[in-house]
């Protein structure tokens, strides 16, 4: 449970980071709308992580008192993801849709290479 | 608005990947429980695996998703 909470947190503070970068070129460049809907998805793939985190420490204890049954959120995260993308396709001066759509996906692709770091650590 | 080869197109994109990810999950799960029964003090870290495991099989259904419903909006 603890490594769980630990690999979230730091996905939080990773995608803090990713924010404030979309905040300076959303300002400062004149990509913004990209910026706008890289952080619009980011922001979405973070509420999905969020959901799996409470999801899984349900099934622990559900699990751990063995009655009772626990989904994993899956129709939630897909909602979510339509979600994100509904927004895109309805205000398209604002938003990228391309750009939400890669937004939406960085949280895993950081939960990879978060992994593959913790791993190489780890190692030596 | 999508015509019927649009529908079709978005129900088989979001069938197809929320059937990988059913088949995916369902085998993730059954052997983190099987491996708790077996070996209970490992659970942390059976648990940590099950959960990378489990986000990034729902990540190809979740873009399915979203591409589907991209479809259905042209």
């Amino acid at each position: 449970m603890l490594e769980m909470q630990r690999i979230f947190t730091r996905q939080k503070k990773y995608i803090y980071f990713l924010l404030a970068a979309c905040a300076l070129g959303w300002g400062f460049t004149p990509y913004s709308t990209i910026f706008a809907g890289l952080a619009l998805g980011s922001l979405f793939g973070l509420y999905n992580f969020w959901i799996l985190v409470r999801r899984m420490e349900k099934f622990d204890r559900v699990l751990e008192s063995g009655k009772g049954r626990a989904g994993l959120g899956t129709t939630f995260r897909f909602a979510s993801g339509v979600a994100a993308v509904a927004i895109a396709i309805a205000l398209p001066e604002y938003f990228h849709l391309i750009g939400t759509v890669i937004g939406l996906m960085i949280p895993y692709v950081l939960l990879v290479v978060e992994r593959i770091m913790f791993h190489v650590k780890n190692q030596q | 608005m999508t015509g019927s080869v649009g529908l079709l197109a978005a129900a088989i994109a979001i069938g197809l990947g929320a059937l990988g990810a059913g088949i995916g999950n369902g085998l993730i799960v059954s052997k983190t429980v099987e491996g708790i029964a077996r070996q209970p003090e490992a659970r942390g870290a059976l648990q940590t695996v099950m959960f990378i495991g489990v986000a990034l099989v729902e990540a190809i259904p979740i873009i399915a998703a979203v591409i589907a419903f991209i479809v259905l909006n042209q």
